[in-house]
C-alpha cells in the first residue's frame, strides 16, 4: 500500500460501522493502487466467483 | 512565474495556416498576440494545445473527419510540427509533436519530450506529459480557455461536468473508487443465490409435503368408493386392463367394428397410463361408433314410419276417384265448353239488341218531348191569329203611331221651347240677354220659364208619349209572335221528321213494325229480350261451373296418381324392391320391424358404458395414486442430497451477503470522505469564485455565486447557481443570464478552477476573452489578468483594440510581450 492509499486507509476506517470490514476495505485500497477501479472489480468478482463456487 | 512551468519559446511549422517555421520567443514573459480577424492569432493557440494534448478539441465536427485540417496544405513535406520548451527557471522540459499529412484531422500523432538530456518518445512521452504536467480535464477546464468550450462546460452535462470538477477538487480516486465497488453486483448475486434457495424449497419439501397430502386424498377417496388398501396396486389394474379389454372386444363384435390389442400392459405406470390412454380412447370411439349405429336406425325407422303414411293416405285418395278416367273427363269438359260458346253469342246479342232499343227509346222520348213543347206553344200563340191577321194587326199599329206622333208634335211645341230655353240657361248661362242685351238672373228666368209650362199640357204629352211606347210595344209583341210562330211551325216538323227516321231504324232492326205507343212498345220490348238474355247467362254459368268442377277433378286425380308414383319410386330404391300397394306396404312393415329391432339391440349395448366409463375413471384415480405415490418415494429419496444442497447455498448466500454488507459499508465511507473533502474544498472554492465573480463585474442583481453540489442516483453533480446580494432569490444561470454575464461568469469559474488545481503548468490560454463583453467587464478583466501574471504566465490572443489597450495599461511591460500579426498569406502564414 502506498502511503496515499495508507492516509487514505486510516481515514475511512475510522468511518466503517463494523471493523470487521477494515480489511476488505484495505484490500480494495490495495487492489485500487495495484490496477485502479478494473483491478477492484476484477477482484470482488473472482471473490465472488469463488463463493459461488464453493 | 518561478516556481510553476511556462511556455519559453515555440516553434510552428506546417500546422494550420502557418506553413514555413514561426518562432516565438515568449522571453519568459505573458503574451498578448494581437492582430485583426484571420491573421492566425488563434492558429497559435491552437498550436499549444494540439502540442500539450495531441488534439484540437474544437475540431469535433464530421467534416473535420473528413479531411485533414491540422497540416498545412502547402508545406513542402505535407508535414506538421509543433515544438514548446517549458521552463520553470530551474527544469528545462521540450516537447515536439509532428504528423504528416493524413485522410482526417483526427490522425495520430508522435510526440518527444526531452526532461534535460533524457529522451522520451511516443507513449512513454504521453504519459510523461500527464505525470509533469496537466490531465485533459485539468486542462481544459483550468487551463485553456475558448471561449465555446467555457460555455459548453456550464451548460453541457452534468455527470461530465461533475467529473471535471472532481479531478480539479482532488477527488477522482474517491469517484473512482466509489464507481469500482460492485455493491449492486453483490446484492444481486446475494439475491440470485436467495431466489435459488426459495426455489428449491419449494420445488422439493414444499412438492414433497404436498404430493403427500394428496396422495392420503387419492387413498381415502379410493377406499371411500370401495377398494380395499390391498387392492391399491399394479396387479389390479393389470387384471382391469384385461377385463375392461374383454368387454369392449365384445362390444366391438356386436358393432362389427376391428378392436385393437389393449390387454398387453405391464405392472409400470408408465405403461399402465398408456393401456389406460388406449382403453379410454377405444372405449370413447365404440361409444361414437354405436351412437352413430343408433342414429342410422333410428333415422331409417322414421324415414320407414313416414313413407309407410304417405302412401297408405295416397292410395285413400285414388279410391275417392273410383277408378275415373281423366281423358274421359276431359273429353266432357270439351263438349260442355262447345255448348256454351252459342249460349255466350245469343245472350251478347240480346244484351246488344236491347241496349240499342234504350238508347232509341231515350231518343224517342227526346223528339216527341220537342214535338209536343213546340205544339204547347203554338197553342199558345194561337191568340194573336194566324200570320196573316198578325201582319194586318201590325200594319194598323203602324198606322196608330204616325196618328200619336203627329198629335205629340203639336201639343208639344211651346212646351218643348219652354223647356228647350230654360235648358239652353241651365246649360250655356249667359251673361246678357241676346235680345234685349240686359243682365241675365239664370236661376230666377229659369224657375220663370218652367212655371210658364202649362202643367195640364204637361200631362197631356206625358200621355201621348205613354200611348206611343204601348203602341210600340204591342207591334213588337205581334212581331215576336209571328217569328216565334214561325220557328215552332218549323221545329215541329223537324221533329217529325226525325221521329219517323228513328222509327223506320228500330223496326229495320227488330225486323218487325211498331205499335203505339212507341215509348211502352219498345220499353216492352227491352225488358223482354233483357229477361232472355239473362236467362241464357244463367245456363251458360251452370254449365261452365260444371267445367271448372271437372277440370279441378282432373287436376286433383293427376296429382294424386303423380304422388303415388313418386312415393312409390322412392320406396321401391330405399327397400330395394319393384313390389306396389299392398305388397309395397308389408314390405315396409317388415324393414320397420328390422330397424326396431337394431335400435333395441344398440339400447342393450349402451346399457354397458355406463359401467365401462365407471370403470375407467377408477382405473384412473389407482393409476393417479400409483403416480403420486411414485412421486412421493422418489422425492424422499432425493430430499438429502436437496437439503444438502440447499445448506450450502445458505452458506454461499450468508458469504455474499457478509461481502455486500462490507462493500455497502466501505461505499458510504467512501461517499461520506468524499463528501467531508468536497465541503471543505468548495468552500475555498467558493471565496474565489465570489471574488472573481465580484471583480468580473457579473450580475447586477444576482451578486453572488456558488458551486452547489447535489446527491443524484449516478453520483455528485454540480448546480452553478447565482444568489442576490440578500440571498433570498436565486437562480441557475443557465436560465436567466445574457451572453455577456454568462462569459464573466465562466471566466470566474475558470479563474476559480484555475486557482484550486494542482498542476505544475502555471499558465492561463485564453483565446479572445474580451468577447462580448463591454468597457468596465473588459477593464474588470484586464485588471485580473495583471493580478494572474504575478503567479502564472498567460497567453492572450485578441482582435479587440480595447482589450488590447487596457490589458498593456494594467500589466507592467516587463511582465508581458505584445505579439502584433498584419497580415497572413497561404505560402508563409502570419507576418
Amino acid at each position: 500500500m502506498t502511503r496515499k492509499s495508507e492516509t487514505m486507509y486510516d481515514r475511512l476506517r475510522q468511518r466503517l460501522t463494523l471493523k470487521e470490514h477494515a480489511s476488505l476495505l484495505k484490500d480494495v485500497l490495495d487492489w485500487f493502487d495495484d490496477g485502479g477501479a478494473k483491478k477492484v472489480k476484477d477482484e470482488i468478482g473472482k471473490r465472488m466467483e469463488s463463493i459461488r463456487e464453493e | 512565474m518561478a516556481e510553476l512551468l511556462h511556455i519559453s519559446d515555440i516553434t510552428i511549422e506546417g500546422f494550420r495556416g502557418v506553413n514555413k517555421p514561426l518562432n516565438l520567443d515568449f522571453e519568459n514573459r505573458c503574451v498578448m498576440i494581437h492582430g485583426r480577424n484571420g491573421v492566425g492569432k488563434s492558429t497559435v493557440l491552437q498550436a499549444i494545445e494540439w502540442c500539450l494534448m495531441g488534439q484540437c478539441r474544437h475540431m469535433e465536427l464530421d467534416e473535420f473527419g473528413r479531411e485533414d485540417a491540422l497540416v498545412n496544405l502547402f508545406h513542402p513535406d505535407k508535414k506538421a510540427s509543433v515544438t514548446i520548451r517549458l521552463t520553470d527557471g530551474t527544469r528545462k522540459y521540450q516537447l515536439r509533436r509532428e504528423r504528416k499529412l493524413g485522410k482526417s484531422t483526427r490522425g495520430k500523432s508522435q510526440l518527444v519530450l526531452y526532461e534535460g538530456k533524457q529522451e522520451y518518445k511516443n507513449t512513454e512521452a504521453e504519459q510523461k506529459l500527464r505525470e509533469l504536467l496537466v490531465s485533459p480535464e485539468q486542462f481544459y477546464a483550468a487551463t485553456y480557455l475558448r471561449q465555446d468550450a467555457i460555455r459548453e462546460f456550464i451548460v453541457g452535462d452534468a455527470q461530465d461536468r461533475a467529473r471535471v470538477i472532481d479531478e480539479l477538487l482532488g477527488l477522482e480516486t474517491l469517484r473512482q473508487l466509489l464507481e469500482a465497488v460492485p455493491v449492486k453486483d453483490v446484492e444481486t448475486a446475494a439475491k440470485k443465490v436467495e431466489k435459488e434457495i426459495g426455489d428449491m424449497k419449494e420445488g422439493t419439501i414444499q412438492a414433497l409435503d404436498l404430493a403427500t397430502k394428496k396422495l392420503v386424498n387419492y387413498k381415502d377417496e379410493l377406499m371411500k368408493g370401495g377398494l380395499a388398501e390391498k387392492k391399491l396396486n399394479a396387479d389390479t389394474l393389470v387384471q382391469k386392463t384385461k377385463d375392461v379389454a374383454t368387454e369392449l372386444a365384445e362390444i366391438a363384435g356386436d358393432l362389427k367394428v376391428s378392436s385393437p390389442k389393449l390387454d398387453d400392459v405391464e405392472e409400470n405406470t408408465a405403461s399402465l397410463a398408456d393401456g389406460y390412454n388406449r382403453l379410454d380412447v377405444f372405449l370413447d370411439r365404440l361409444d361414437r361408433e354405436r351412437f352413430g349405429f343408433f342414429k342410422a336406425a333410428e333415422n331409417r325407422r322414421s324415414e320407414l314410419q313416414h313413407f309407410l303414411e304417405e302412401y297408405t293416405d295416397a292410395r285413400s285418395q285414388m279410391a275417392e276417384f273410383k277408378e275415373q278416367d281423366p281423358e274421359e273427363l276431359q273429353s266432357r269438359v270439351e263438349k260442355l265448353r262447345d255448348e256454351i260458346k252459342p249460349l255466350e253469342t245469343e245472350r251478347d246479342g240480346k244484351n246488344d239488341l236491347a241496349e240499342f232499343l234504350n238508347d232509341k227509346r231515350n231518343v224517342l222520348k227526346g223528339l216527341q218531348s220537342d214535338a209536343n213543347k213546340a205544339q204547347h206553344k203554338l197553342e199558345a200563340l194561337k191568340k194573336y191569329g194566324s200570320i196573316e191577321e198578325i201582319e194586318e194587326s201590325v200594319r194598323g199599329f203602324d198606322m196608330r203611331l204616325l196618328e200619336t206622333a203627329r198629335l205629340k208634335r203639336e201639343t208639344g211645341a211651346y212646351t218643348q221651347l219652354l223647356k228647350s230655353a230654360a235648358d239652353f240657361l241651365a246649360e250655356a248661362k249667359p251673361e246678357k240677354c241676346p235680345v234685349c242685351n240686359r243682365p241675365v238672373q239664370h236661376a230666377k228666368l229659369r224657375r220663370e220659364l218652367l212655371l210658364r209650362m202649362d202643367k195640364a199640357q204637361q200631362t197631356k204629352i206625358e200621355k201621348i208619349e205613354a200611348t206611343i211606347d204601348e203602341l210600340k210595344d204591342k207591334k213588337r209583341e205581334y212581331k215576336d209572335a209571328a217569328v216565334q210562330i214561325n220557328d215552332l211551325t218549323r221545329e215541329i216538323r223537324s221533329a217529325q221528321t226525325d221521329l219517323a227516321r228513328e222509327i223506320q231504324e228500330i223496326e229495320k232492326k227488330i225486323k218487325s213494325k211498331l205499335k203505339e205507343p212507341l215509348d211502352i212498345e219498345v220499353a216492352r220490348r227491352v225488358t223482354n229480350l233483357r229477361d232472355s238474355a239473362k236467362q241464357i247467362d244463367e245456363k251458360a254459368r251452370g254449365m261452365e261451373q260444371k267445367s271448372q268442377e271437372l277440370e279441378n277433378q282432373i287436376k286433383r286425380l293427376g296429382e294424386t296418381i303423380r304422388r303415388k308414383e313418386k312415393l312409390e319410386d322412392k320406396i321401391q330404391r330405399v327397400l330395394g324392391v319393384v313390389q306396389t300397394d299392398e305388397k309395397l306396404i308389408q314390405a315396409m312393415k317388415s324393414e320397420m320391424k328390422s330397424a326396431e329391432t337394431e335400435i333395441g339391440k344398440l339400447n342393450k349395448i349402451n346399457e354397458r358404458f355406463p359401467k365401462l366409463k365407471m370403470e375407467l375413471t377408477t382405473y384412473k384415480k389407482i393409476l393417479e395414486y400409483l403416480e403420486e405415490s411414485e412421486r412421493v418415494k422418489k422425492l424422499e429419496k432425493e430430499m438429502p442430497d436437496v437439503q444438502e444442497r440447499i445448506k450450502k447455498l445458505e452458506r454461499n448466500s450468508e458469504k455474499l451477503r457478509e461481502l455486500f454488507m462490507g462493500l455497502s459499508d466501505i461505499h458510504e465511507v467512501l461517499r461520506a470522505e468524499k463528501e467531508s473533502i468536497l465541503e471543505s474544498t468548495l468552500d475555498r472554492l467558493q471565496d474565489s469564485l465570489g471574488s472573481y465573480y465580484s471583480r468580473i463585474l457579473g450580475h447586477p442583481y444576482f451578486v453572488n455565486l456558488q458551486l452547489t453540489p447535489e446527491e443524484e442516483k449516478k453520483g455528485i453533480v454540480y448546480r452553478i447557481v447565482a444568489y442576490d446580494e440578500s440571498k433570498n432569490y436565486s437562480t441557475y444561470v443557465q436560465t436567466r443570464f445574457s451572453n455577456a454575464q454568462t462569459n464573466a461568469t465562466a471566466l470566474s469559474l475558470f479563474l476559480a478552477m484555475a486557482g484550486a488545481t494542482t498542476s505544475q503548468l502555471g499558465m492561463l490560454v485564453l483565446d479572445d476573452p474580451g468577447q462580448s463583453l463591454d468597457t468596465d467587464h473588459k477593464n474588470a478583466l484586464a485588471n485580473i489578468l495583471a493580478a494572474e501574471a504575478k503567479e502564472k504566465q498567460f497567453i492572450v490572443a485578441t482582435q479587440d483594440e480595447e482589450m488590447k489597450s487596457l490589458i498593456e495599461e494594467a500589466v507592467p511591460k516587463t511582465r508581458l510581450k505584445c505579439i502584433t500579426f498584419k497580415d497572413w498569406s497561404p505560402q508563409a502564414g502570419p507576418s
